[in-house]
């Protein structure tokens, strides 16, 4: 039988030790709590933040005065505020946000890496930056020391798969798997509330290039665990209709476009934009922020795009490069250098990233207490549907997510979660997936993994979906749910897989049904049969939560800027 | 293959099959010999292992799918 550890018991879970969930556990922990992370890899280089990141967006008084005047540059200047946002969640970022760069800073991350605050890049000359230039590379570690600082229990290898709730639905634990060993087992933790920081899965879509599987700007360890536990155990989700392309490098598909400080250019060197003032190292070229359709634009005349560095300084091609070694993208520039590439003689290929497997869909919806609608549940970082703003938002709203779940969990009590029937069920299914034999002709987990993708980017892409093709995409889907059921698993680490693509059939299943009910075409929902804009949409968010055990959709109104100024 | 172990530079300290974000590494039975790349289409080619490893004995070598398109720049017209 399937190995169930002894159980564990704390205050506060936090499912995922990336960004959002190590500063969850670090303000749990100052606030009294007992604070048990369960990660999937090893939280010194885990999550989005692994090796590294662009940029750290926040408030520094003494570069904007009030964090209202930051707040209001934020808005005219980030790509990523044009997407979901209840205002309210972007007001109270943009004023926490200097508290967590103080703290990082005093804790040994550099976030003025060249003596002064320089915000760099993703804005125009003119324009004041908004994004803070940082060395990322060493935060991780950084973060694991202050959570084990404070009595932190972090278990490494121990991926989280489920929630378990009380009589009255509110949380009372968590299951993860134990993979620390060679032999797998479950571990089941007592908790009064859950943070969940699992990250956003984007591989509900099939990526291109590399082996067609993790080839992705956001971190590829995340199947959206968090999001289908907190859908089934009734928190409802929002914006998951949603869905977009990233940019950049030309199949190797990576975050950080604006670290490359040089020009869009054409193949005979007419840049994208003309500037009057060189843009260059503080700026980069905001031609991509301002406009992402410059890419399908240019391919429509049969024009490839090129980030040029000829007109460049030498200090710029210095920052370009000192900027991949902080945000993850050493191996690129490692890359760069083996094949002989030189920033003087050579131009770059960038693009709209082949598929939408970049900026998947969004999350589950919650206050700005980070409370979701389940009772003890909270959400943070990129698992949060209704607010987004990188690794600075993981850190800020997993600071508040930890010190509320804190709070909650005063007046609560441990119950014996671990006597809850989903636990054996879990066990048992483990062990069936388990123990097939190899050979037989059961299906793996990438044969489902990529089968989902297909599916996913065949039926609901950027380009545009309908109803038909939405029912074809549901009808597939169910069939491949139940080759899911065959699947057979050789290890540990298959089986985490394994457990992933379930919950990714469900999340698409999510997806599918959102965008079957909004039928109308916007920036990040593109309907075939219903090319227009529908009004009534208009300043609403489109929500997914089950009632009794079916995906029901709904709409709310988004929180405006006007209500919280 | 993405991660490469130069197996001579390699301690079996077994630190990266630790810390790799997507478990692409794999034990060994005998443990003085260096880990395996198990699952190599896992990769993110984040260099966590690169930045971390001790005896500075991995490198991430992009698979030719992903290989960066460049070419010839001209000079930028104004």
């Amino acid at each position: 039988m399937f190995r169930i550890n002894e159980t564990l018991e704390c205050d506060v879970f936090v499912a995922g030790g990336g960004i959002a969930g190590l500063s969850a556990a670090i303000a749990a922990a100052d606030k009294g709590a007992n604070v048990i992370v369960g990660e999937k890899a090893n939280t010194i280089r885990s999550g989005n933040g692994a090796t590294g990141n662009d940029h750290f967006q926040c408030y520094v008084p003494e570069v904007f005065g009030t964090s209202e005047n930051y707040l209001k540059n934020l808005i005219e200047v980030a790509q990523e505020m044009r997407g979901l946002h209840d205002m309210d969640w972007i007001k109270v970022y943009a004023e926490e946000s200097w508290d967590r760069c103080k703290e990082w800073e005093e804790w040994g991350i550099p976030m003025r890496p060249h003596g002064t605050w320089e915000y760099a890049g993703h804005h125009a000359p003119g324009q004041m930056g908004v994004h803070l230039k940082y060395a990322g590379q060493t935060q991780k570690p950084v973060l694991t020391k202050q959570a084990l600082k404070r009595g932190v229990k972090i278990l490494n290898h121990h991926p989280f798969v489920d929630l378990i709730t009380d009589d009255e639905g509110a949380i009372c634990g968590a299951i993860c798997l134990d993979l620390s060993q060679d032999e797998p087992g479950l571990q089941v933790v007592r908790c009064k509330s859950v943070v969940l920081a699992s990250g956003r899965t984007a591989r509900i879509y099939n990526c291109m290039g590399g082996m067609g599987l993790f080839n992705m700007a956001s971190c590829p360890a995340s199947g959206g665990e968090g999001m289908v536990a907190a859908y089934e155990a009734g928190a409802r989700l929002v914006n998951v209709e949603n869905n977009g392309r990233g940019m950049g490098i030309k199949f190797m598909h990576r975050g950080g476009k604006s670290t490359w400080v040089g020009l869009y250019t054409d193949i005979e060197g007419n840049p994208v934009v003309k500037y009057d003032k060189f843009p260059g190292w503080e700026y980069g070229d905001y031609a991509a922020d301002n406009d992402p359709t410059i890419f399908p634009e240019a391919r429509k005349k049969g024009e490839p795009l090129f980030m040029n560095f000829k007109n460049n300084s030498d200090y710029d091609i210095e920052f370009t490069r000192w900027g991949l070694e902080h945000e993850g993208n050493a191996g690129t520039l490692d890359h760069l250098d083996d094949e002989g590439f030189d920033f003087r003689k050579h131009m770059i290929q960038f693009d709209r990233h082949l598929a939408q497997a970049d900026q998947a869909i969004q999350g589950i919806d919650c206050n700005t207490k980070a409370e979701t609608t389940v009772k003890g549940l909270y959400a943070s970082g990129q698992e949060i549907g209704n607010a987004i703003g990188g690794i600075s938002f993981a850190a800020v709203s997993g600071n508040i997510a930890g010190r509320n779940a804190a709070e909650y969990s005063r007046s609560k009590v441990n119950i014996d979660a671990e006597n809850d029937p989903k636990v054996r069920a879990y066990a048992e299914h483990c062990e069936k997936l388990l123990s097939g034999e190899a050979g037989t002709g059961a299906p793996d987990w990438k044969e489902i993994q990529q089968a989902l993708g297909w599916t996913m980017n065949e039926y609901c892409n950027t380009d545009g979906t309908s109803e038909h093709l939405i029912e074809v995409g549901e009808k597939h889907l169910e069939r491949i749910v139940k080759k899911s059921e065959t699947v057979h698993c050789e290890d540990g680490h298959e089986l985490m897989r394994a457990l992933e693509v379930e919950k990714m059939l469900k999340l698409a299943k999510l997806v599918l049904t959102s965008s079957k009910e909004r039928r109308e075409s916007n920036r990040k929902h593109k309907r075939i049969d219903y090319p227009e804009a529908d009004h009534k949409y208009d300043g609403m968010f489109m929500t997914i939560q089950k009632v009794d055990g079916k995906p029901v959709t709904g709409l709310r109104p988004a929180v405006k800027l006007e209500e919280v100024r | 293959m993405p991660p490469v172990i130069n197996k001579k530079k390699c301690i079996s300290c077994y630190h990266c099959v630790d810390i790799c974000p997507l478990d692409v590494f794999g034990r060994q039975e005998k443990s003085d010999r260096p880990p395996m790349v198990k699952y190599p289409e896992e990769c993110w080619h984040c260099n966590a292992c690169v930045i971390e490893c001790p005896a500075k004995a991995l490198r991430i070598r992009l698979p030719v799918q992903d290989m960066v398109v460049f070419i010839d720049a001209p000079d930028v017209k104004n």
